[in-house]
Formats: structure tokens, C-alpha cells, sequence
């Protein structure tokens, strides 16, 4: 086989790797309308994209520290710490609540970036243990309790319907996404951090800040979860030490399920919708198919092994799946 | 490429919403008006399959629900509050409209209650309330809370204590996992108890998340640290009970009392033979199975009175004189309770709660004593005019006379524990009533 038969083949392999997202999405739909006909009411659908919109957010944010070869795996700490502290420093509620959470979130994730960065530090470490210093001082805060945030302006970011029957989280957090997918793929930031991602040496070689860059995008991680937080926290009317555990995993699969690969320098932020669809149609089918929550996490977990086979497929070669 | 995958994505969903907007609005309705007279789908919540306590309330949800000739459904969430909304959300858009059960947190009742009452769904709900959050706050679709009075099952597992220890020893204390308004007030009523022994004294108390497995490691920690001057444990659940039972059995400490909350089928065994010395029964599965007839009720058609929003319920004090009788009597492959008997609309003039149910004055609820009410925040005026107007008495009353199955009653032969308690909390003070057979 020539080279060219070779490249020719690779990038068949390539075509139908990607178009696996979208099969799936709609093979789960046609499974899901057969099981439960409520499947594919429009409030159920809504109520799919609602869920999304919170998953969606959050794993764009983790998508950026994965495109640079690392990881975040801090989601649930930065959740709960964001939430935690802004609703303890302002729990009226009003708009100094929600910046509080964003703020708080972008400097979680600057710290975390501080650490892979300048200390030089592995980001699965880092983060591992930054995740348990965020939850520590959440929990600490709280004593476990939840805190409520009743005001109707902070329930109406998510619950409230600027268009009649669709939930205001789903309009903010499309047009948030949008932005963020502009800024991966159209500004030198986001080239960057995919440029680091494809080969960090050659990139520092290449004249690129590296470390100013890794910041970046474990900042531009921390903000996310921070918008994702406010959405979820606005749902629940509440910010609480347990809130987001199950955010960690489902993010993940859905980076990796949407089409980039935990080795870096593959995929994207705008891929990660497909994955954000999939984990949320599945979780809803699944519940609405009265399977147990635990059943749900091994489901997700088997599409997540699948997932990363057959994104590997491609490029067999690349052993490093994480720096 | 991946752009034009992206767009045909796109494109395809948005024809999916489009037909299952059209599907929606053809079948919904044909769908509605079939399913009037037909089984109706009834949903339950709670945390998981992976504990006892909630195996068998999985069991009188189920066993109350199918009845009533319904069809059952439950939801878990593993005790993750978004994961709790999220389903009662799913179900609401696929057109369920009765729900019952037990939330996470407490302040998921909040939003939770908020939803039944935006998607027109009858709810019930058990054990977790938010502070300072009443079904009237919420509207007319959150119909009862039930409550099994944690403070006073606390002061009740301390007296029990007191009196094994001859009034005199050092307890440890373990609460459930962070969070759980239930784990800590049954902690806290505990201490609240004994500060009327000046003998008892506790030496600590740690999370142990209400899971057998936690109970047995932060028991076993305990045992190096305090040795053998432990002289009882009290556990707000009876799975961290028999943890911490399976550790002091390991450490050769067999004199410990360990008294825990929520008897069942798994954990009456170490009842029978020693392992505890007391367990407190809430009845979990009555609590559940009554949870979704309240839902059933509201569905066709009953309204609770401002009395009846919230309700506390029966508990019992099991030691090894009464194990027999629970485990007889509860503990089978079916629950003795007669389900329908319980409908207000299936039995309108003889129907039978079949456990102690007293309303709660929301004003001077346990739950509530030491929390500061939220800013602007004042119970609903409705409560306080229903007390002043004698509705209260009326209810209380009316729930004792129709409260003729004793099945949750234990027999005269385990006094002083033959009797089923409930919080009262009418009058200024907080009592506690009870009934014998």
C-alpha cells in the first residue's frame, strides 16, 4: 500500500469516526421514542435541552485544557465553590451574586492553571487535588447545608421564559456556547491552545507562551464551570456542598464522545455539543426507562471506554493519551 | 467535512422538534383523554437501590401504587439534588402526573415543589422539608409532607440510651452525610436528651453517610482512639448501626449499645441477636406507600385542609422484646398495610391511615427552632388562622378516630415500648402522642 492509499484511507477512517456522534444521537432518539412515546414530546425535548445547557457549558469549559493535552478534573470543586462562596458572601441573589459565581470561578481556574503551569505541576495532580480543596472549603462553609437562594431574578436565569416555553438557560447558554466556539477557533487564543495540544515543544519552539496560554485555558475552563454553575444553581434555587458530583463524569464522556482526544490537539469546542446530546438523551431516556442511576453510570461508562477506541482509531500510534 | 456533519445535525434536530411538536400535540391529547379512566403512571423518588432503608420503601411505593391499580414508577437520584430535579422534570414532560417521595436535600424541596406546582403535578413527600418552606408557599399541587419527628426520635434513642448505660457512660454519635436536615436533627435530639443525665456524656460524633460501610470505619477509628471506655453508640440509621456493631464485635468490645433509625428486613437480624441494643422504626415503607396514596387522592379530585399540609408521623422503639413482632408482622415478602383503606376518595367515610398522623403547626415546627426564618420570610397567615380557628384539634382528632388497623402498634407485652409515637406540636409546647393497642 503506498503512502497515498495509506492517507487516503486514514482520512475515510477520519470521516466516519466523526460522523459516529450524529449516528448515535439519532439511533438513541429512534430507541428512546419506541421505549417511552413521551420520549419525543416537545417538553420532553425541551426538558433534554435544559439539561444540556448546563452539561453543555461546562464540559466547552473542560474542553479547552483537554485540546492542550491536560485536564481539569477540579468540575465538582469549582462548582461547589463557586456556588458555596458566592452564596455565602451574597445570598440575595441579585446580579452581585452571579458575578461572584463567575468571578469565583475564573479564579478557581486560574489557580489551577497558576499550578500546571508555572509550578509545572501534571494537571491530572493539580486538579485532583485542587477539586478536594474547593469541595473541603465548601463543605466547611456550609456544614453540609444547602443554602437557598430565593429570588425570583436568580431562578428566572434558568427557569424563566423569555420565549414562551423555552427555558431562559437554554437561549443564554446557546449564545455563551457560540462565543466560546468563536473564540477556540477564530482567535489566536484558541489556535494556541490547539497548537499546544498538537505538539507543546514545537509550539514553544514556534515562539508561543506556553505557560500564559495553559493559564488561559484552565481560566477559560474555571469560567465556564462558573456559567454552568450559575445555570444550575438558578435551577435548584440553591448553591450546596453536594451539588455537581455527577459533572465530572458526564462531562468527560461527553468531550471525549463528542470527538476530542483526552492526547490533545484533536477536536474542539463546537464538537462537544454532539457529546453534551448524547450523555443528556441517554440519561433522559434512561430515567424515563426507569433504569437505576447506578445502571445509568455503567451505561456511560461502557460508551465512554467505546468512545475513546473509536476516537484512537485514526491514529493508533499516539500513546500519549494525557500530559 | 465536520462543519457540514455539524449543519446536517442541526438540520436534523430541528426537524425532530418540529414532528415531535406535531406528535405532541396529535397524540398528547388522544393520549390524555385514553388514559382518564385507565392505570395512570405514578412516580416515586429516592436516593437508591444500594440501602435497606430505601429497598423497602422502594416496596410500599410499589405495593401502594399497583393497589391502586396503577402503573409504578421510581426514580434514583444517588442523593445528587440536580439529578433529583432533573427526573422529576422528565417525568412531568412525559405527562406524569402523580409523584411522591423523598428528595436529597432539603432545599430541593424548594424547586422540586415549585415544579409540581408550574407542571399541574399532585405531590407527596416525606422526611426532607426546606427550612422555612411550606406547602403553602408552594400551591395547591404539594399536598402533604409526612414526618416522622427527628428531634424527638433523637431525645427518644437518648433516653433509650440513658436508661442501657444506667444513666452513666461516654457516646459517640454518628450522623448521616452532610446536609441531611433528618440525620442531623436526630443527632441533635439525641443531645438535647441527654443533657438531662448529667452522667452521659458524648466523646464525639462524625458523618457516617448513612452507609454501613462508613459506619464501620469512622467505629473503628473511634475503638483505637477510645478504647474500651465506649460505652454506647447512637447512629441516626441502623445500616451505619450495624457498621459500627461489626466493628466493636471486631475489637472484642461486646458490651457496647448501639442503638439505631429505620427498621428493616436486613438489619432486624442484629436486633434478634444482640448486635444493637434499639433500633428506632419510622416505617419507611408506610411512609412511601401513604406518600403516593396522598398523590392519588389529590389526583382524583381530595384537597388537603391547611391542617393536613403537614403531617408528623408514627415511630416505635423495637428492642429485643418487641424484634419478634416487627420482624413477623413487617418483614414478609408483602407489607400488611391495606392500601386503598388508606384513600380519602376510594373510602371516603371509613377509610384508615393505619399509623399515628398528627398535623404540624409550621409556626413551632422542630425542624425549624433554631433556624433563622429568611429575610421578608413569614409562614403563610393560613396556618395560624386555621390553629386559631381549632382545625388543628378537629384534625388531629379525626385522624385518631380513623386510625383503627393498630398494625404499626407493638404488643402490650414489650411496655414500656407498646406503643407508636408521633411529634405534637398544637399547643405552645412540643408533646409527644401516643397509642397502644
Amino acid at each position: 500500500m503506498t503512502a497515498d492509499v495509506k492517507e487516503k484511507a486514514k482520512i475515510d477512517i477520519n470521516k466516519i469516526v466523526n460522523l459516529v456522534p450524529i449516528i448515535v444521537i439519532i439511533a438513541l432518539m429512534i430507541i428512546f421514542s419506541f421505549l417511552s412515546p413521551a420520549f419525543l414530546r416537545f417538553r420532553n425535548l425541551v426538558e433534554i435541552l435544559q439539561l444540556s445547557s448546563i452539561y453543555l457549558l461546562i464540559a466547552a469549559g473542560v474542553t479547552f485544557p483537554i485540546l492542550m493535552g491536560s485536564i481539569d478534573l477540579s468540575i465538582t470543586g469549582i462548582i461547589v465553590g463557586s456556588g458555596v462562596i458566592a452564596a455565602t458572601i451574597a445570598p440575595a441573589g441579585g446580579l452581585f451574586t452571579v458575578f461572584l459565581i463567575l468571578f469565583i470561578g475564573l479564579c478557581l481556574g486560574l489557580f489551577n492553571g497558576f499550578l500546571v503551569a508555572k509550578i509545572k505541576l501534571p494537571s491530572f495532580i493539580v486538579t485532583l487535588a485542587t477539586n478536594f480543596i474547593y469541595c473541603g472549603i465548601a463543605v466547611a462553609l456550609t456544614e453540609g447545608y444547602n443554602i437557598n437562594i430565593r429570588s425570583n431574578f436568580f431562578s428566572n436565569i434558568s427557569n424563566g421564559r423569555m420565549i414562551p416555553g423555552i427555558p431562559n438557560s437554554i437561549i443564554l447558554a446557546g449564545i455563551i456556547y457560540i462565543i466560546f466556539v468563536y473564540l477556540s477557533e477564530k482567535t489566536k487564543t484558541g489556535r494556541y491552545i490547539m497548537a499546544i495540544g498538537g505538539k507543546e515543544d514545537v509550539a514553544a519552539r514556534m515562539g508561543i507562551n506556553v505557560a500564559k496560554y495553559k493559564i488561559i485555558a484552565f481560566a477559560l475552563s474555571g469560567l465556564l464551570i462558573g456559567f454552568g454553575t450559575l445555570f444550575l444553581s438558578a435551577r435548584l434555587g440553591m448553591a450546596s456542598a453536594q451539588l455537581g458530583s455527577g459533572y465530572i463524569f458526564s462531562t468527560l464522556i461527553a468531550v471525549v464522545v463528542g470527538g476530542t482526544a483526552l492526547s490533545g490537539g484533536v477536536g474542539g469546542v463546537r464538537r462537544t455539543i454532539l457529546g453534551v446530546l448524547i450523555i443528556t438523551i441517554l440519561e433522559n431516556g434512561m430515567t424515563l426507562g426507569g433504569l437505576d442511576v447506578r445502571i445509568q453510570y455503567m451505561v456511560k461508562a461502557v460508551i465512554l471506554i467505546g468512545s475513546v477506541y473509536l476516537i484512537s482509531i485514526p491514529d493508533r500510534s499516539r500513546q500519549d493519551l494525557m500530559k | 467535512m465536520y462543519k457540514n456533519s455539524f449543519k446536517i445535525a442541526t438540520t436534523l434536530l430541528i426537524c425532530v422538534f418540529f414532528w415531535a411538536e406535531t406528535f405532541c400535540f396529535a397524540s398528547g391529547d388522544q393520549e390524555q383523554s385514553a388514559a382518564a379512566d385507565g392505570p395512570q403512571k405514578m412516580l416515586t423518588t429516592y436516593a437508591t437501590m444500594a440501602n435497606d432503608f430505601f429497598l423497602t420503601f422502594d416496596q410500599g411505593a410499589k405495593e401502594a401504587t399497583e393497589a391502586l391499580g396503577n402503573e409504578y414508577i421510581s426514580a434514583t437520584d444517588d442523593r445528587k439534588p440536580e439529578k433529583f430535579i432533573s427526573n422529576m422534570s422528565s417525568y412531568a414532560a412525559s405527562d406524569v402526573k402523580m409523584m411522591s417521595g423523598y428528595s436529597p436535600t432539603i432545599g430541593s424541596v424548594i424547586e422540586a415543589t415549585k415544579l409540581v406546582n408550574r407542571e399541574k403535578v399532585f405531590y407527596s413527600n416525606v422526611l426532607e422539608i426546606a427550612d422555612w418552606w411550606t406547602p403553602l408557599d408552594a400551591g395547591p399541587y404539594w399536598g402533604m409532607f409526612h414526618f416522622p419527628d427527628a428531634r424527638a426520635i433523637g431525645m427518644q434513642g437518648g433516653d433509650v440510651m440513658a436508661e442501657a448505660v444506667g444513666e452513666k457512660g461516654k457516646t459517640l454519635l454518628l450522623l448521616g452525610f452532610p446536609g441531611s436536615k433528618a440525620g442531623n436533627d436526630r443527632g441533635l435530639g439525641y443531645k438535647i436528651a441527654l443533657e438531662n443525665y448529667p452522667g452521659m456524656e458524648v466523646l464525639a460524633e462524625e458523618y457516617g453517610d448513612f452507609t454501613r460501610d462508613k459506619g464501620y470505619s469512622v467505629t473503628a477509628d473511634w475503638i483505637i482512639k477510645y478504647g474500651d471506655t465506649i460505652d454506647g453508640i447512637y447512629c441516626t440509621n441502623t445500616s451505619m448501626a450495624v457498621g459500627a456493631a461489626v466493628a466493636c464485635k471486631e475489637a472484642g468490645l461486646t458490651d457496647v449499645k448501639i442503638i439505631g433509625t429505620d427498621a428493616n428486613k436486613e438489619n432486624m437480624k442484629y436486633l434478634k441477636d444482640g448486635s444493637l441494643y434499639g433500633i428506632c422504626g419510622i416505617f419507611g415503607p408506610w411512609l412511601a406507600g401513604h406518600a403516593a396514596v396522598v398523590a392519588y387522592d389529590m389526583y382524583n379530585g381530595w384537597e388537603p385542609t391547611v391542617a393536613e399540609t403537614m403531617m408528623s408521623t408514627g415511630f416505635i422503639m423495637l428492642t429485643q422484646d418487641n424484634a419478634d413482632w416487627y420482624i413477623d408482622t413487617f418483614c414478609g415478602d408483602n407489607l400488611p398495610y391495606d392500601w386503598k383503606k388508606m384513600s380519602r376518595t376510594l373510602n371516603p367515610d371509613n377509610w384508615d391511615p393505619q399509623n399515628l398522623m398528627v398535623p404540624i403547626n409550621p409556626n413551632t415546627f422542630s425542624n425549624w427552632e433554631f433556624v433563622e426564618k429568611p429575610k421578608g420570610y413569614d409562614v403563610p397567615e393560613e396556618y395560624a388562622m386555621a390553629l386559631a380557628a381549632g382545625e388543628y384539634k378537629e384534625i388531629r382528632q379525626l385522624y385518631l378516630d380513623h386510625f383503627k388497623d393498630h398494625t404499626t402498634v407493638p404488643p402490650s407485652s414489650s411496655a414500656p415500648y407498646d406503643k407508636v409515637f408521633a411529634s405534637n406540636n398544637i399547643n405552645d409546647e412540643t408533646v409527644v402522642d401516643s397509642v397502644v393497642k
